[in-house]
């Protein structure tokens, strides 16, 4: 009995130590750019109050080449630095870019697809920032500037700061 | 869960029909000894499993000041503790706190769980968290044979597969493949509530497949509804029990339906005039059907499955719906002296209210007060609703 349960006690530890390394790894490989943000607003009831963000790259134009993907799709979207933020340049659902030292490759999933307008939404993964009960409320504000550091690494991105009205927000 | 009850009750027939003597009726009854839910080691499963949701609420509220490692070490640190702890006292012989702490440490894996969600901003991440948490859990409750942590199990699966339902708008092969263990658990251990439990998951599970693919929320009533009649059909039949759980899961998601997603702001798209047709037919069949089998006093209990959308206060209505079907169902096992009815109708009066208080308290009132009154209301109502349960089942046993 003790054996046993020493063993599902290991595999909780390596499943947690797992998951958090991926995103560690993350924060100290990735490189670290720039985004801006437009903030929406909900709430989860397991991990507290967040606040729900879009992005200028969260819609983008569709890639010319073809899909069979309807949903959900993987793709691959090249971000190139203009002043102080990184901004779309080019996407793929093909794992076709080499970025420069001014560019960044995000992968996201296309979640919808406008066949006529030719555009996508995307999301990245970093679309929620939690925050202590009740904190959410200043990133809701629709006049407020809300810009995010991610870091990225191979493609992987982890949200690492919310910056609000270009102050470090906690 | 009363396992190997029935295999006591043979063993004592058999010594009575002189098969076997008493030194082997001893020997085997001790070899598969009877385990129930006992009312103390129950209360401990629930004071680890506060004081497991007290964690995540902390973790959840007001963890942003500590460096992420701490907080990491913290719950490793804690969760080899709790592990450690209960499992050393269940050496000692005190196996109900010692098992009670070993569920806290699956409840503290939980955390860490949601913990690394928090800290990384990881989006889209309840479902998958809720299906490992439940997989850690069910192999934990699997080693130490507790029914009351597979319980737990189940519920995280159902959960699993609700807020995948919720995030994706469909479920996965894979969440659905793990009924399967579970069904196998609950005929093993011969327990109804896990079995129903799980058949509510998978039921889940299949209404939001179907549901992913039409728009409409609505048609899940007819199908709830056909699932009733189909259950009446068979109500003086040898047939019955196999649709005893379907036809209870019908009634269980109905009345929280009701009381919870059929609400004037909730209510997204307007339900097509096919619909109601569809609707109207099964609905006028089953009156009729019940009516001529002169199964009359069934009839009341469709009034759950009214379609209310749309019509003038609404939400009272269901309200209302939601608590008087079952003290309706209470009342009638109490006339027709079926104890099953009674049972289920107690449970369904106390999820209603326990809906109903969820829904319109959650906004009004602070998470950590609105979980400390909905414990006291819910304590409260249990004890006054098993008071009238057990006084209306020996009622039924004296006349037996």
């Amino acid at each position: 009995m003790k054996k046993k349960l020493w063993i599902l006690v290991l595999l909780q530890c390596l499943f947690l130590l797992g998951v958090a390394g991926q995103y560690y790894a993350v924060q100290v490989f990735g490189k670290e750019i720039l985004l801006k943000a437009v903030p929406v607003d909900p709430r989860d009831p397991f991990r507290g109050d967040f606040a729900r963000l879009g992005f200028e790259i969260s819609r983008i134009p569709a890639p010319q080449e073809k899909s069979d993907c309807k949903r959900d799709c993987k793709i691959f979207v090249l971000l190139e630095k203009k002043g102080q933020y990184y901004v779309f340049k080019e996407a793929s659902f093909a794992d076709k870019f080499e970025p420069e030292a001014n560019e960044a490759v995000l992968v996201g999933k296309a979640v919808y697809h406008w066949e006529s307008e030719r555009e996508l939404r995307v999301t990245y993964g970093f679309e929620q920032v939690f925050v202590e009960e009740g904190m959410g409320k200043p990133l809701e504000d629709r006049e407020a500037e809300v810009t995010v550091a991610v870091k990225v690494w191979n493609g992987r991105p982890v949200l690492n700061h919310v910056y609000l009205n270009g102050q470090l927000y906690k | 869960m009363n396992r190997h009850k029935w295999l006591h009750a043979e063993l004592d027939r058999w010594k009575e029909e002189g098969l076997i003597g008493e030194p082997q009726a001893e020997a085997l009854k001790s070899r598969y000894p009877v385990t129930s839910y006992e009312t103390t080691s129950l209360m401990m499963f629930f004071a680890a499993l506060l004081v497991g949701i007290g964690l995540i609420f902390f973790i959840a509220h007001n963890w942003s000041e500590m460096p992420n490692l701490l907080k990491l070490a913290i719950i490793f640190a804690g969760m080899i503790a709790v592990y450690g702890a209960g499992e050393y006292l269940r050496g000692k012989g005190r196996s109900a706190i010692g098992l009670s702490l070993i569920f806290l440490g699956t409840l503290v894996f939980g955390a860490g769980i949601f913990l690394i969600g928090q800290m990384f901003h990881i989006v889209a991440y309840n479902a998958g968290a809720l299906l490992v948490w439940s997989i850690a859990t069910g192999s934990i409750a699997w080693v130490y044979r507790n029914p009351f942590i597979m319980l737990v199990a189940v519920v995280q699966w159902a959960l699993a597969v609700w807020f995948q339902f919720e995030e994706y708008h469909r479920t996965s092969l894979w969440f659905l493949l793990l009924a399967i263990p579970y069904l196998f658990v609950a005929r093993r251990w011969e327990s109804r509530l896990m079995l129903f439990l799980t058949w509510i998951g998978v039921g889940t599970g299949a209404i939001s497949n179907l549901a992913y693919y039409d728009a409409s929320e609505l048609w899940v009533y007819p199908v709830l509804l056909a699932v009733l009649a189909l259950s009446f059909t068979f109500a003086n039949s040898p047939f019955l029990p196999m649709f005893y759980y379907p036809l209870l899961m019908s009634l269980y998601v109905a009345i929280t339906l009701q009381a919870t997603l059929f609400r004037e702001d909730w209510l997204r798209i307007d339900p097509s005039p096919e619909s109601y047709y569809v609707y109207a037919v099964i609905l006028l069949g089953m009156v009729v059907y019940l009516w001529r089998s002169q199964l009359t006093e069934y009839l009341p209990i469709a009034a759950i499955y009214l379609p209310t959308a749309g019509i003038d206060y609404v939400e009272f209505l269901n309200a209302s719906l939601a608590i008087a079907v079952p003290i309706y169902l209470i009342s009638l096992g109490e006339r027709k002296r079926e104890k099953s009815w009674i049972n289920h109708g107690t449970i369904l009066f106390l999820i209603s209210v326990f809906a109903l208080y969820v829904v319109n308290a959650w906004t009004l009132i602070d998470s950590s007060l609105f979980f400390v009154v909905g414990g006291i209301l819910l304590f409260a109502l249990a004890i006054v609703m098993e008071r009238r349960r057990r006084k209306l089942l020996s009622s039924i046993r004296e006349v037996e």
